[in-house]
């Protein structure tokens, strides 16, 4: 998969470069609108992630731009998030819009659900490693035991199964699992986490929930 | 367009009311008197025609009356105004007083029996200039022989009087006019004379002396009760303006201490050769300072445009209880932890938005889990009035003191400063479950009851 991120903000780019490299992607930058709207029309690349103020050609006007021509994914940056600049931006063509400063997890996230595109099948099993997961009928073994888990902590073992070897951050969980979409104070998630270790992870040797520190929460066989 | 001045206007309009009220009674009174008189002149001459008409009547002839012109000649005597002549039927004159030398037109002659009350007079010109009326009638004499009087008067003297009376109602209204230019002009100033002061008191006012108030010791109670709300409102804004500081204040001081950690850890762990694994405890621990950063702009941008109603409503239809135990739900395991359990009991539907909602609640409940001593039990519950729903928020545990439970809700307010620290609190939250309120048109208030605090929410009814 082929970015371009168009960003003028040099530690902002390194990063976004670094981490996106990191995750598999191939990153090409541009460090001002005109370069990066040649490259986006000469090169094909499958989604942007642009910054809204950039110098001489704006966010606003690669957009405008690109969409005579070209259908690929805009992902917006800006730290700028009245109403009003969310739905210019989308108006323009954006697909989606994202205030910084935002969770890097956050971004990984927004630009895979882009890439998808299209319905995402729910799977009726889900299996990793010895847990195995019943979604129709809400039942959960590991190594062949039965562990009982309420609603939410079955929510929860099924955002981050489902979404395996995927960083969620604490407000992704929070949104996901209990529908609250709003940084909160407390560190309600943290505590769901823990209560949910001790029934699926604690009574066995190998871990599979695993704390990235400051970042979020994965499952998965190894540890990031 | 231009507006005029008040005290222009007002003397202006003053000035125009005494001058047409002067003008319109000075005519009334003039055209009155003009009336009066002339009747009273007319009368005169109509008695004086009838009497020469009954004198005539007497004379058996012509020759008759010739010899008796002193009695016909004694009505008239003493006044020059008159003219009084007998005519034959030919025309020739039998009595003829005129000593102003009066021509005497009295237009048409009355007929004999035709009486002469109320009968209107003839008025005429000479070619001299002089104005006077008159009456012409028949009169018959004992022999039958039918006669003409003429009595006329020169009104000169009456039109003069009349003249001079006019000359001086148009001296009073001008004199009035000016004397009421005059007095308005004084009693203008006098009653606007606090205004100038108020905008005197007022261009001394600015944001850094919020602190004076406008004297209350002038004027009349009107322009009293202007000074009374201006002053009320210079005190909300000072007090505005004073939290407005003060935020400010906090929110540096605030921002202080996680860039202070920042800085101070990050420089002390540089200062040698460490580990990987301080290295990683160290981006660790600097990540969720900036996380708390962030989640403190959010607020503080949430509270702002809160504050200017930029955030839109979405109001919907929402189900109370199962509003508040999703909200619960999501509480419980942190409740568990410290051995505090929620209890909803709720029902109703309210019209507001889920997501504002959702985070009012769960900011009250985040602070009273914060106060809930263990094994204690936040209730809950939601209660339906004449006016609409409040929603409340009981923990049991220590009183807020009075002096906090107004301000408990503004922005920064910490009732101990020893909690400036506390974790991963912002300080805000309450500010915004305020903000949420006041974005719903609703309320937040708090309550001590006996070894509980209440938190209460209350949205007023909305019409579907």
């Amino acid at each position: 998969m082929r970015l371009l991120v168009i960003e003028d903000e040099p530690k902002t780019l390194a990063y976004l470069k670094k981490g996106l490299g990191e995750s598999g992607f191939t990153v090409d930058t541009a460090r001002n609108g005109e370069d990066g709207l040649h490259l986006a029309m000469t090169d094909e690349y499958d989604l942007l992630v642009l910054d809204v103020m950039l110098p001489g050609l704006d966010g606003w006007s690669v957009v405008r731009s690109l969409r005579a021509r070209k259908t690929t994914p805009v992902l917006f940056l800006s730290a700028r998030d009245e109403l009003d600049d969310r739905i210019h931006g989308l108006e323009l063509g954006g697909d989606d819009y994202l205030v910084k400063p935002f969770a890097f997890v956050e971004l990984l996230a927004r630009i895979r659900t882009l890439l998808r595109r299209g319905p995402v099948r729910e799977m009726e099993h889900l299996v990793v490693g010895e847990l195995e997961m019943d979604i129709v009928k809400r039942k959960v073994r590991r190594g062949g035991v039965r562990i009982d888990l309420t609603p939410r902590e079955f929510a929860l073992l099924h955002l981050l199964a489902r979404r395996r070897g995927e960083i969620l951050s604490r407000t992704q969980i929070a949104s996901y699992v209990w529908d609250m979409n709003f940084d909160s104070d407390t560190n309600v998630v943290e505590v769901a986490v823990r209560r949910l270790r001790a029934k699926v992870d604690d009574p066995f040797s190998r871990k599979i929930i695993h704390t990235v520190r400051g970042m979020g929460y994965v499952l998965d066989l190894e540890k990031p | 367009m231009r507006r005029l001045p008040l005290s222009v206007a007002l003397i202006c309009a003053f000035t125009l009311i005494s001058v047409l009220t002067f003008y319109f009674v000075g005519s009334y009174l003039y055209s009155h008197l003009r009336v009066q008189l002339l009747r009273m002149d007319s009368e005169e001459v109509l008695i004086k025609a009838q009497h020469l008409r009954s004198l005539v009547a007497a004379e058996e002839s012509t020759h008759d009356l010739l010899t008796h012109i002193p009695r016909f000649a004694g009505q008239v005597v003493g006044s020059n105004a008159f003219v009084v002549q007998i005519l034959a039927a030919g025309g020739q004159k039998l009595v003829d007083f005129n000593p102003s030398h009066l021509p005497a037109d009295a237009g048409p002659v009355v007929p004999d029996p035709v009486p002469l009350q109320d009968l209107e007079l003839h008025q005429w010109r000479s070619a001299k200039g002089v104005t006077a009326h008159g009456i012409a009638v028949q009169a018959r004499l004992r022999d039958g022989e039918v006669l003409t009087i003429v009595v006329g008067r020169s009104i000169d003297d009456v039109l003069e009087m009349l003249n001079g009376y006019r000359a001086t109602i148009l001296r009073a209204v001008a004199l009035g006019a000016l004397v009421a230019i005059l007095l308005s002009y004084i009693l203008v100033h006098r009653a606007l004379r606090p205004l100038h002061h108020i905008t005197e008191e007022a261009s001394h006012i600015n944001v850094e002396g919020l602190n004076v108030r406008f004297s209350l010791d002038n004027g009349s109670p009107e322009l009293r009760e202007i000074s009374v709300s201006m002053n009320e409102m210079l005190a909300r804004l000072e007090r505005g303006f004073r939290l407005l500081a003060q935020y400010t204040e906090n929110l540096a001081h605030d921002l202080r201490t996680p860039v202070n950690n920042l800085r101070g850890q990050t420089e002390v762990l540089l200062s040698r050769e460490r580990t990987i694994e301080e290295y990683q405890a160290l981006l660790a621990s600097n990540l969720e300072e900036y996380e708390r950063l962030s989640r403190m702009i959010e607020n503080i941008l949430f509270l702002t445009r809160a504050g200017n109603a930029q955030i839109a409503v979405r109001r919907a239809e929402l189900d109370l209880e199962e509003q508040l135990r999703l909200v619960a739900e999501y509480f419980e395991g942190l409740a568990d932890e410290s051995g505090v359990s929620l209890n909803v009991q709720a029902s109703g539907i309210i019209k507001a938005d889920a997501v504002l909602f959702r985070r009012a609640v769960s900011n009250l409940i985040a602070n009273s889990l914060r106060y809930t001593p263990p094994g204690g039990v936040i209730e809950l519950s939601t209660a339906l009035s004449g006016a609409g729903t409040f929603v409340s928020i009981t923990n049991p545990g220590p009183e807020i003191a009075a002096e906090h439970l107004d301000k408990i809700f503004e922005r920064f307010y910490r009732i101990e400063e020893a909690r400036t620290n506390s974790a991963s609190s912002t300080g805000l939250g309450l500010a915004i479950v305020r903000s949420i309120m006041e974005l719903h048109e609703g309320l937040a208030s708090a309550e001590n009851g006996d070894g509980f605090v209440r938190f209460r929410l209350f949205f007023p009814a909305v019409a579907a």
